[in-house]
């Protein structure tokens, strides 16, 4: 059966470190406070200037480096920032990648994105339309969170992180699956921006004040998030005919610490299983899970041969998760 | 150190739904703190496993307050610990 590989690694973040200090007077509150709440310590912003195509145009290059190909025949990027509302983002990121004439296009699962776009990747080499695929997260939220909401501001960073995918064998180290993927749009507006789409269409007038910032109901997605992360890894595990303990590293949506706490605590696991990085870099929504793999890697956390259950559960509502065996590649 | 009821479901209330601390109070309702129906049945999940007694449906609203599931919890024979 023709399986989707992970052969390739590679991830980006802008230069500009913005420290807790440097947010919390603006907010109300402390450094200790944000960190208290959220785990995180500071996060990585593009400079005016700079958009999620330009992130993801340097983890792509990194990815292609890692696995040691400049061909794809599908570029996926997951993103909730595009560049602009038209056209998707992925065809001018393949252009600059030097990939034109593949096929490119976005996914928005915000910040489950990344394991609907791995998802999308491994069913476009699984019908046999492409033998290589590179899968990219980018997300510059900076660019959509209200710089004085509390809810949002201190948590959110920017980011990306890619992998490229090869046809190859359901035994090889790396096959990615099953996956579990699910959404509930009952709950959409729990995470959204609600301006700049064709329900609140664009008008010749400015739109309302604040209609263009990304908004999040935190207790509600809070609970959402441990929950749903929790029951998608144990439907995964069941279709993989895999046990909780048959998993050495749970790598799931970097969402705020005491979330992840809570999937841990939910699934009877030990914290000490799950990988975090969300101290440095914050929630960076579609590029969170690759950004928490290369950190897991190039720290030696995570080492070929153990088996990973990816998870991510964001806006829509959606969530996923997927295992595989890591392979033996250096993140670019 | 003795481990009350009210410090248990705290815990919960705050690991599990996002809850800070201090607005976990007698007098709050389950309502105020955003838990739904669902987030109800979810809560009670979760009280199940920590408490280890059976809850149903019906037994906790979102208007209960927190007394109410105290007091809920003291008759099924949960009490503090030490």
């Amino acid at each position: 059966m023709r399986t989707a590989v992970l052969c390739g690694l590679g991830t980006w973040v802008p230069p500009r470190v913005v420290p807790n200090g440097e947010i919390a007077a603006r907010l109300g509150t402390s450094e200790d406070w944000i960190h208290g709440r959220t785990g995180i310590r500071e996060r990585h912003v593009v400079e005016p200037g700079m958009s999620t195509s330009d992130l993801a145009v340097e983890a792509g290059q990194r990815a292609l480096k890692s696995a040691d190909t400049d061909r794809v025949d599908a570029l996926v990027l997951a993103t909730t920032t595009p560049d602009r509302p038209c056209p998707a983002t992925a065809p001018g990121v393949a252009h600059r990648l030097g990939l034109d004439r593949c096929a490119a296009f976005d996914v928005n699962a915000v910040c489950t994105g990344f394991l609907y776009g791995l998802a999308s990747g491994a069913g476009l080499i699984a019908a046999g339309v492409a033998e290589r695929v590179l899968v990219v997260g980018a997300d510059t939220f900076s660019t959509i969170v209200d710089p004085d909401c509390r809810a949002t501001a201190a948590i959110f960073g920017d980011g990306a992180g890619a992998v490229v995918l090869r046809a190859g064998d359901p035994h090889e180290p790396g096959a990615l699956g099953p996956f579990d993927l699910g959404s509930d749009g009952q709950d959409a507006d729990l995470i959204m921006v609600p301006a700049g789409g064709s329900r609140q269409r664009s008008t010749r007038e400015p739109a309302p004040p604040g209609a263009e910032f990304f908004t999040m109901a935190g207790k509600a997605v809070f609970r959402k998030a441990i929950f749903q992360m929790a029951g998608s890894a144990q439907s995964v595990l069941r279709r993989a005919g895999l046990d909780l303990h048959d998993i050495d590293r749970f790598v799931i949506h970097q969402a705020n610490a005491r979330i992840i706490n809570g999937v841990a605590d939910m699934l009877g696991q030990p914290a000490a299983k799950f990988v975090r990085n969300i101290d440095q870099v914050g929630n960076t929504a579609a590029a969170s899970v690759p950004l928490a793999l290369t950190s897991a890697a190039e720290s030696g956390e995570l080492r070929a041969g153990q088996r990973v259950l990816l998870g991510a559960f964001g806006g829509g509502l959606t969530w996923g998760s997927t295992v595989l065996s890591w392979p033996d590649i250096e993140a670019g | 150190m003795s481990t009350t009821v009210l410090q248990r479901l705290s815990e919960i209330l705050v690991g599990y739904f996002g809850v800070e601390e201090h607005e976990v109070t007698p007098d709050a309702t389950f309502a105020s703190l955003d838990l739904d129906s669902l987030g109800i049945v979810e809560f009670a999940l979760v009280a199940e496993k920590e408490f280890g007694v059976a809850i149903a449906e019906d037994e906790v609203t979102p208007r209960a307050r927190v007394a109410d599931a105290l007091a809920l919890l003291a008759a099924k024979g949960v009490r503090d610990d030490g």
